[in-house]
């Protein structure tokens, strides 16, 4: 694995990474263990701005020193990197990554989940991930390779917002009854107007261009208490990511996701009718505001056949999504064939039997 | 892929489908045994064709037959009749004596007039439900060729006998083809889903259209809420009365 952004050892020089297990730095060299040190640590204040309009804290003098970008020349994704590095290769399409300049003037983190696992964790939960699964493509099981397991700090806009909304509903009461000769429908129709607060807290929002979103969403939730302020002891050992995505064009998603859920709220009071879809809502986000956090990700590329297979873990909780490619023709062509040969002999069991 | 899979799939199927039978035969036997069966005898020889020991065999074919699969099977022997049509006749005879199983009466009876003095004489075999399942035009011409030689050599508990085997034989057969093909339907709708479900096993990747994780709780706080009417309308369509199952019969002057 590329140790892409390094802390020396203070008892051997050696190059020090951060160990999910103890979660404290350990050097490799002298196994010498040891906390993040008070003076490393830059506590960044939150941001607040309204109409997610806030920037974060800058990077103060000196913190960026040996830290460089690297650009991947095939996809374009950014790294955060060492300067010692001299190459490396795309967390993202694995092509090989040059350097750029300069870590300097972005963004500084406010905070950071640390990897509770390592890479054994990751490769041990790929293989359970495979287990069990049915209609997967011969060969894809045994003949696939597992390329470079990454371990990637990916960039998240973390949205925290008191919303004002305003819904309208329809929906419907029916009334059934009959006489001797009619049987009688009654449809009453409504209009539901909610007007109310509802408030969200870090609604994570993946600020890397390059990342998958479906695929980071997927890894959902993250425990953010477990959080802690970002130092770049954290980062030794792993890739960096940088946002290319800022919040502000990132809003558009988070709000998306914060009215889908509004909507879905104040729906849920409206009780003892049919039929009830939201006719149309607003929405009114006075004052909210974000963090920039780096979330712990673990990335598998699996290659069969010339195909890259995405996979990944949730570094702090250990869930682990990618989707495995089915036999769709075949599973098709089991389910109903099975099911009608099936059909046919609960038939003739039943008719046997004497049921019919 | 696991071998075991279809095998295991299939199983499930069948043992669903088989429960679907039973559910479905339990209906219907539900559903028949809300009217029992008539309790005038399944054997009325007024003709007086039979020896009270034939009568007995006769009778206790019919029985038999009857309880098995419950649909009734009888037969009336008549040396006069008032002027009807004698198929008609059996309608009303069919009716009168409240043959049949269940609200759908199913059963059949044969008919036999036999009038010696004025060499007059026909058979007719009225039948219902299942009974007309079993009793097709072309099941009672079957019939009626398999008696023909025992009633023109007046052996009528061989004829009787033949048309109780004639009836068990057509029960047996009796394969409906609309529910054959719900069975077979509903098993490939279990198929589909089944397989629905297990490949929706390999995607493990979705995008979260919602934020419900990220609801500060009890921050809901509902300010404003109307329900208003707007409008309503009735419509009403005509019950459609349940039809009895049709009947069908046929007759030979022999």
């Amino acid at each position: 694995m590329a140790t892409v952004l390094q802390q020396k050892c203070p008892n051997c020089g050696g190059a020090v990474e951060f160990d999910a297990d103890s979660q404290r730095l350990k050097c490799p060299y002298c196994d010498t263990e040891f906390d993040i040190s008070e003076e490393t640590e830059n506590v960044a204040n939150l941001v607040e701005k309204s109409d997610w309009s806030s920037t974060g804290a800058e990077w103060s003098q000196g913190e960026t020193d040996g830290m460089s970008v690297y650009i991947c020349n095939s996809c374009g994704g950014e790294i955060i990197a060492d300067e010692s590095t001299g190459a490396s290769t795309c967390p993202y399409c694995d092509s090989p990554v040059v350097m750029k300049g300069q870590f300097s003037g972005t963004l500084r983190p406010d905070l950071v989940i640390p990897f509770k696992f390592d890479k054994k964790a990751a490769k041990d939960a790929l293989k359970k991930h495979f287990k069990g699964k049915k209609f997967v493509p011969k060969g894809f099981l045994s003949d696939n390779k597992i390329d470079e397991i990454k371990g990637v700090y990916v960039p998240f806009w973390l949205f925290t917002c008191d919303t004002y909304f305003e819904g309208v509903y329809t929906g419907k009461k029916i009334r059934r009854w009959s006489d001797s000769r009619y049987n009688y429908t009654e449809i009453s129709e409504y209009k539901f107007y909610r007007n109310g607060n509802i408030s969200f807290d870090n609604v994570p929002v993946d600020a890397s261009v390059k990342m998958d979103d479906a695929l980071m969403e997927s890894l959902e939730p993250y425990d953010l208490s477990q959080a802690v302020d970002f130092n770049t002891a954290y980062l030794s050992g792993y890739i960096a990511d940088k946002f290319d995505l800022s919040a502000d064009d990132s809003v558009n998603r988070v709000n998306e996701r914060i009215k889908n859920t509004a909507e879905s709220e104040f729906e849920k009071t409206i009780v003892g009718y049919t039929g009830v879809s939201p006719e149309t809502s607003a929405m009114n986000i006075p004052d909210g505001f974000y963090k920039y956090a780096l979330y712990p990700v673990w990335l598998l590329n699996v290659t069969w056949e010339g195909k890259v297979y995405p996979f990944a873990m949730n570094g702090q909780t250990g869930l682990f999504v990618g989707d495995i490619p089915t036999n769709k023709k075949l599973a098709w062509l089991v389910g109903l064939l099975g099911g009608a040969v099936a059909g046919l002999a609960s038939y003739f069991i039943a008719f046997l039997a004497g049921l019919f | 892929m696991n071998r075991k899979l279809p095998t295991l799939l299939i199983t499930l199927i069948m043992i669903t489908g088989f429960c679907f039978g039973v559910v479905s035969a339990s209906a219907e036997t539900a559903n028949n045994a809300e009217i029992t069966h008539s309790t005038i005898p399944l054997l009325v020889d007024e003709a007086d064709l039979l020896n009270e020991k034939e009568e007995n065999n006769i009778k206790q074919k019919l029985e038999d037959f009857s309880e098995k699969h419950e649909i009734e099977l009888a037969i009336i022997t008549v040396s006069d009749y008032d002027g009807y049509d004698l198929y008609n006749y059996a309608a009303v005879l069919y009716s009168e004596y409240e043959y049949g199983y269940g609200k759908n009466r199913d059963g059949a009876l044969l008919l036999r007039y036999e009038n010696n003095e004025i060499n007059d004489r026909e058979i007719v075999i009225y039948s219902r439900g299942k009974g007309a399942e079993i009793f097709t035009d072309d099941y009672i011409e079957k019939t009626f060729d398999a008696m023909q030689s025992d009633i023109e050599s007046k052996r009528y508990e061989s004829a009787f006998s033949t048309y109780v085997e004639m009836a068990s034989e057509g029960a047996k057969h009796s394969i409906d083809p609309v529910v054959l093909f719900v069975f077979v339907l509903v098993g490939m709708v279990i198929g589909a889903v089944a397989i629905k479900v297990i490949i929706s096993k390999n995607k493990s990747v979705a995008r979260k259209n919602t934020a419900n994780l990220y609801t500060r709780q009890g921050s809901m706080n509902v300010t404003e809420k109307s329900d208003v009417f707007i409008r309503s309308h009735i419509t009403k369509t005509e019950r459609v009365q349940k039809e009895s199952r049709s009947s069908s019969g046929g007759s030979r002057k022999i």
